[in-house]
């Protein structure tokens, strides 16, 4: 039952403090991002497991965590109005080459991240070739280029 | 699905603010947790660190917030003038034995013996005159309020209460 309990906790804190920290958290992970994900991976570890580091316990906080994850991806398709609460829903940033300033603050994007991402998925040059860029729900930002305009 | 431009996206500007407030919201409580945790709220710091009872006879040092198998200690100084026939009789509430898991008592006692509702450790002492401290290291296990107690047989009581943490 402990174990249980523990992980349904952990799970819950977790989902908590990432929607929390928004779409931009760990979404495009640098170094330190990576470094920072194992850093909390052993800091949730002890927790998960207590003092029982047996097979039987690491099976069932396991289960625990997939299970919970299925469940609530089961609830989500019964009750859609939760899922932009879990998951989170995508936003525009930039429209037809102008930037939305106020989202982009909001959000903590700027206009390098986005430049970046248009570099990087579509080899565009500058803000004015981009058509739209999507904040997605993972956190990436998806570039439209106008060239694609048809 | 709804439309942006020629975009279709289920973007929702309103959920979207809604959210944007909830989560600075969600940054206030995440900071005013650490500050609440490096002053001791969760644990070890200045607002834990607590002390109870009389110099002159028995003080017990504990920490008011404890966390579920931390590390927790309790320092109980006996005053000088308080050992009986040489030895110093300290006794602990077991209920309170029973909120613990007891890792070690040093100095080591020289003797542990039950009395009804109480563990007690005997110390002999060489001087007493002397003033004798004891420390007691443990993992705490209960959770919510603890009450705990500490005294010398046939003298003083402290009692003293702990909030522990999942």
């Amino acid at each position: 039952m402990d174990a249980v309990l523990r992980a349904g906790a952990i799970y819950l804190v977790l989902l908590l403090i990432f929607r929390i920290t928004g779409k931009r958290s760990l979404a495009q992970i640098t170094t330190f991002d990576f470094v920072l994900l194992l850093v909390i991976g052993e800091a949730t570890q002890q927790a998960l497991l207590g003092n029982d580091f047996s097979i039987t316990n690491a099976v069932i906080v396991i289960v625990t965590l997939l299970g919970l994850d299925l469940g609530l991806s089961l609830v989500q398709s019964r009750f859609p109005w939760l899922g932009p609460w879990l998951d989170d829903v995508p936003l525009v940033l930039v429209e037809h080459g102008q930037v939305l300033q106020k989202r982009m603050d909001k959000s903590r994007i700027s206009e390098a991240d986005i430049l970046h991402a248009a570099r990087s998925t579509q080899g565009l040059e500058r803000l004015d070739q981009i058509r739209y860029a999507v904040l997605e729900r993972t956190g990436e930002s998806s570039i439209i280029p106008k060239q694609q305009e048809t | 699905m709804k439309r942006t431009g020629d975009l279709e996206i289920d973007q929702d500007l309103a959920f979207e603010r809604r959210q944007w407030s909830v989560q600075r919201v969600g940054w206030g409580v995440g900071a005013l947790i650490i500050v609440a945790a490096l002053l001791g709220v969760f644990g070890s710091g200045p607002l834990s660190a607590a002390t109870a009872g009389d110099e002159e006879t028995l003080v017990v040092h504990f920490q008011r917030f404890v966390r579920h198998k931390g590390q927790g200690e309790l320092v109980v100084k006996v005053g000088p003038n308080q050992a009986s026939a040489g030895q110093v009789e300290l006794w602990l509430t077991t209920e309170y034995l029973g909120e613990i898991d007891l890792q070690g008592i040093s100095p080591e006692p020289d003797e542990v013996r039950s009395a009804g509702d109480r563990q007690v450790f005997v110390f002999l002492v060489d001087d007493p005159a002397q003033l004798l401290e004891v420390t007691i290291t443990y993992f705490p296990t209960g959770l919510g309020r603890v009450s705990g107690a500490a005294g010398l047989v046939d003298g003083a009581t402290v009692s003293f209460t702990q909030v522990g943490y999942p």
